[in-house]
């Protein structure tokens, strides 16, 4: 720095500098401050959008709770058209998939369920829309088909449902062996908390012990 | 100004603005990194912290819950931490949940929140939202709107993932004839018990094999384990003296507390309420004043008020008083309306009284003047309290004292006694389950058998027993669980030994009787062996009561006969030692066809139900799986 022996040396350099550069600078300053504004505006945008979801999905579910089964429809479908990139829209396809069960209609709530599977960041729903899926194949009587489906899935803590899912399956099958299994890790892995629990083991119960003879 | 800075801005004063200018943008949102203002943690859950302050208040409100269901029977020591890790876990449970809807982008508006809160009933007054019992509810609370509101809002957001999952869960006919099938199942068994009592055999219990269970089973026959303790004792009402004060003091004390000894002036009144909306309009508020003015002047004019506040008072609780409101006292009405109320003269009818309600015509139908007891009504009175205040003194005092002494020597009591004035007294030996007086009180019972007392040989922490009296205490003896001699507990060793062996040999019997069945020996010929009777229970569900639980419970879990003539055996020990046999004969599932529609309906709404928590409970797990939760243990 000691080449600018003196002040007047170092304003004029200081000038020279801002002379080559203030655009760039000024060019900066504005775009930095643009960025800004403009990121915070299109987040409020972006609040205000999932805002409205969220209050599309409030009124179908309060429709659903009511019967109103047909009103829910039009929301489910607004949600799943104009706000299909939010995180309600798999909710409004689980909501959907249930809707179509309850009328009969087996392949739209499939559907439903494949999108929600396919489209949801949330794990949950994922691991939800298959179960369900894989609930509807059985109904179907497609029993190998859901079987199959449900393999290979890292299930985590949803390993009970899984596997009292499969027991169902092949006890429609006349597999009872196999059902025997699947229900005993059913409900080994069952969390505490878990509902159901009686039905569960009134299932493996109702199958017999393995080895008959004394079982106190 | 502005010419001054560029003039010098290439000076130094450039540098002092570029400075100070620094400063704060450096500065800015450090206070967010360093410390959190002291904030006292319950538990962090992914980095986000839950405050002491908002633990404490959910662990008051579901105390509070469970101390006005159980009144009396609430005991803090038991209750208080379940509750606290209930607490603690529903509000990580909660976090976890908000922060998965931000990061999935789930938001609740503002619109929402305040049509929820309006939907409220204990805001609702007649139906309908009032904003003053809203703010009302919130101050006995301590909360302020904006804090509520951003709860609700977290609550609501929190919320929208669960609930969703929770009700969109549908149950398929498939799985519902399943469940029937199995639920309503049908089997039809016959049993028969054998009885332990009937295989007691006396002759088997030898004095060797007396000792030799003896020893097997010491521990068995022990001796219960046993303290006896020092301690000493402070309670207000032995500290309570019979010094009377002078008659001065008790006339200054009279003095000085005249609130006390008098009943406030009390006024009854009638009104005539012409309600006004919140936020009515100006013409509204016109049209409602005019209304009330005419009143007046047909009061005025001479007609009735009772009649009046029927027709035209939009209060119908009084109207059909005829507006009365009873007795009343200060601090209980509209600042206004009572200033007005307590201006009037008995019989007196006012002009009309803005409040917030509307307007309020008002008329004083009663006066019961301020009156105050005479000292000489209320000297024992006072004199009672005087002592009461003195003991309470003297107890504070003292328990502090104790407190303290208890602490600073704990090897012994009796110095501390002496010095407190108190009597150092001894207890009966007592068992960890208590003996009798104080030392039935369970904190009493701890604090004897706890480490520092039984281990360390300290004075104990000071105890209270209920309010004002508080005991500390300290080992004297202590005698530790011990075998028993044989000579003591023969008689009861002889008959464990004989009930054993007979439970054994039942088992036995039970079992090879199976077997003979199994072998194809008739039913008959293995019960009459045995002298027993099959019981026949015929076809039954799995809910039928008439029969021993077990039994029932053992014959649904056996595999279904593979043909009617080969039916299924199976026995098992029950409770009381006895050994039941059980012959399954016929396994008939429930019938979906012969389930009506409503029955069938409840079945899948529990179904759902079921399904519905379960995936909540899943969903939790899972964001718990993959947070960071810590829980400040010491802290709760």
């Amino acid at each position: 720095m000691d080449i600018y022996t003196t002040e007047e040396q170092q304003v004029a350099a200081i000038k020279k500098w801002w002379h080559d550069n203030k655009w760039s600078v000024i060019g900066g300053v504005v775009i930095g401050v643009g960025a800004l504004w403009g990121g915070r505006a299109w987040l409020d945008n972006q609040q205000g959008y999932s805002e409205a979801a969220s209050t599309v999905y409030q009124l179908m579910l309060e429709d659903v709770s009511q019967g109103k089964n047909d009103e829910a429809s039009v929301q489910g479908a607004q949600l799943l058209g104009q706000f299909s990139d939010t995180a309600y829209s798999s909710l409004a396809a689980l909501m959907m998939a249930k809707i179509k069960q309850e009328a009969g209609d087996m392949a739209a709530a499939s559907a439903h369920l494949r999108w929600a599977l396919d489209n949801t960041k949330s794990d949950a729903v994922r691991h939800e829309a298959r179960l369900r899926l894989a609930k509807l194949m059985m109904a179907e009587g497609k029993y190998d088909d859901a079987l199959s489906f449900l393999n290979g899935v890292d299930a985590g803590v949803y390993e009970s449902t899984y596997e009292q899912l499969r027991g169902d399956i092949y006890i429609a099958m006349g597999q009872p062996e196999s059902a025997r299994t699947a229900f005993m890790r059913a409900l080994a892995s069952a969390a505490p908390g878990e509902r159901g629990r009686e039905l569960l083991q009134m299932k493996l119960d109702n199958l017999g012990q393995p080895v008959s003879g004394d079982m106190s | 100004m502005l010419s001054f800075i560029r003039d010098r801005a290439q000076g130094w004063i450039a540098w002092v603005i570029v400075g100070l200018l620094i400063v704060p943008f450096a500065l800015w949102g450090v206070n967010e990194y360093v410390g959190n203002g002291g904030k006292l943690v319950a538990a962090t859950v992914n980095g986000t912290e839950i405050g002491q302050r908002e633990f404490q208040q959910a662990f008051y409100d579901q105390r509070g819950r469970m101390q006005q269901m159980l009144g009396g029977q609430y005991d803090a020591q038991l209750f208080d931490p379940q509750i606290k890790q209930r607490v603690i876990n529903e509000l990580v449970d909660r976090e976890l949940l908000l922060q998965n809807a931000d990061d999935m982008g789930f938001r609740v508006s503002d619109q929402a929140v305040v049509a929820t809160i309006q939907s409220i009933d204990a805001f609702r007054e007649n139906g309908v939202f009032s904003a003053s019992l809203y703010q009302q509810q919130l101050q006995t609370q301590g909360q302020s709107p904006t804090a509520f509101e951003r709860r609700v809002k977290r609550i609501m957001t929190a919320g929208q993932l669960p609930d969703g999952l929770a009700s969109s869960v549908f149950v398929t006919d498939a799985e519902l004839d399943a469940v029937i099938k199995l639920e309503k199942q049908q089997r039809d068994f016959q049993y028969f018990v054998l009885n332990a009592s009937q295989f007691q055999d006396e002759s088997l219990a030898d004095d060797a094999a007396i000792k030799d269970y003896y020893e097997q089973h010491v521990d068995r026959f022990l001796t219960a384990e046993k303290v006896r303790v020092e301690y000493v004792e402070l309670s207000a009402t032995a500290l309570k003296s019979d010094e009377e004060p002078s008659e001065e003091e008790l006339r200054e004390f009279y003095d000085a507390n005249q609130g006390q000894f008098s009943v406030a002036e009390e006024r009854q009144a009638s009104h005539i309420l012409i309600q006004l909306e919140e936020g009515a309009d100006e013409a509204a508020v016109t049209a409602a004043r005019k209304k009330a003015e005419d009143l007046v002047t047909r009061l005025k004019a001479g007609e009735s008020f009772e009649s009046l506040a029927k027709e035209n008072s939009d209060d119908p609780g009084s109207a059909e008083m005829g507006g009365d409101l009873g007795y009343f006292g200060r601090g209980l009405m509209e600042p206004d309306f009572e200033e007005v109320a307590f201006s009037l003269k008995l019989g007196e009818v006012s002009e009309p009284v803005l409040t917030p309600f509307g307007y309020h015509i008002i008329k004083v139908t009663g006066i019961r003047e301020k009156e105050t007891k005479p000292f000489a009504d209320v000297r024992d009175e006072i004199l009672a309290q005087f002592q009461n205040d003195a003991a309470e003194r003297a107890y504070f005092e003292l328990a502090e004292k104790l407190t303290n002494q208890a602490y600073e020597m704990p090897d012994s009591l009796s110095e501390t006694a002496d010095e407190l004035g108190l009597e150092l007294k001894q207890s009966p030996f007592f068992e960890r389950r208590g003996g009798t007086g104080v030392f039935a009180n369970p904190r009493v019972v701890a604090a004897a058998y706890s480490d520092d007392v039984l281990k360390q040989g300290f004075n104990s922490e000071p105890i209270e027993i209920d309010e004002n009296h508080v005991l500390v205490l300290r080992l004297l003896d202590h005698q530790k669980a011990d075998r028993r001699p044989l000579s003591e507990v023969k008689a009861q060793v002889k008959q464990s030994l004989i009930q054993e062996k007979a439970r054994e040999a039942v088992k036995a019997a039970g079992e090879k009787a199976l077997q003979q069945l199994e072998a194809g020996e008739s039913a008959e010929t293995v019960s009459k062996a045995l002298s027993v009777d099959w019981k026949d229970v015929g076809a039954v569900t799995r809910d039928v009561k008439e029969h021993d639980a077990q039994v029932v419970k053992q014959a649904f879990r056996l595999a279904r006969p593979s043909s009617p003539d080969s039916p299924r055996y199976s026995g098992v020990v029950l409770n009381s030692g006895d050994y039941a046999v059980i012959q399954l004969n016929k396994v008939v599932d429930g019938d979906p066809a012969a389930m009506d529609a409503a029955e069938r309906e409840t079945l899948k709404r529990r179904l759902a139900s079921e399904q519905g928590a379960n995936a909540q409970l899943h969903l939790v797990s899972q964001l718990k799986a993959g947070a960071k939760v810590i829980v400040q243990n010491d802290d709760l």
